[in-house]
């Protein structure tokens, strides 16, 4: 897509839920790219893969945001339908995103290399979790909040 | 650098490379830029 066009609807929508969860992505993904130039400039300098200090916490806070910002806004949440496809949008990229650090996982020359890329990858996954919860929340609040209370988001 | 490096270095600009436009993409979106 082109990259910003899309998410201007998410950007302009009054759903504290939905800009909490992307402004938490987007500080993760911050995190991510972080660690990612301290990489390369160590393979540039010293060339080799340094231990690289990374622990995400599995998604757990994000899902805490999430939900209780849901919980907030409740049943009444209204999102667009350019809104709805810009989080498919989304969706389908953390997707791309998870393939390639998988990928990246099984073809690593270090074991250092491995584990991160490993790490890289699950919090990718998490990433594409939670935004199918908030198109699903946006789609059908009322359904979701039940399955919500059925079971606990951490099943995914 | 070696073949193996050469593909590690291209591994991790394709990388930083996604998470630019992940961020971009994200941040567009924060309360901060509203």
């Amino acid at each position: 897509m082109a990259k910003n066009d899309n998410l201007t609807a998410v950007q302009k929508s009054d759903n504290e839920a939905g800009r909490k969860l992307l402004h938490s992505l987007a500080l993760e993904e911050d995190t991510h790219l972080k660690k990612l130039e301290e990489i390369y400039h160590s393979i540039q300098n010293k060339m080799g893969w340094p231990a690289v200090a990374f622990e995400p916490d599995k998604g757990k806070s994000l899902r805490e945001l999430f939900v209780g910002a849901c919980k907030v806004t409740g049943v009444s949440v209204k999102g667009s339908s350019t809104e709805v496809d810009a989080i498919n949008t989304a969706i389908g990229k953390e997707k791309e995103s998870y393939d390639f650090y998988e990928q990246q996982s099984k073809d690593a020359t270090y074991e250092t290399e491995r584990a991160f890329y490993e790490a890289v990858a699950a919090e990718e996954r998490e990433h594409e979790i939670i935004l199918v919860h908030y198109y699903e929340y946006l789609t059908d609040p009322v359904d979701w909040f039940t399955r919500v209370e059925r079971h606990s988001l951490d099943a995914g | 650098m070696t073949t193996e490096q050469n593909k590690i270095m291209g591994a991790l600009k394709t990388a930083i490379d996604i998470e630019k436009d992940g961020k971009e993409r994200q941040s567009n979106s924060s309360p901060e830029k509203r």
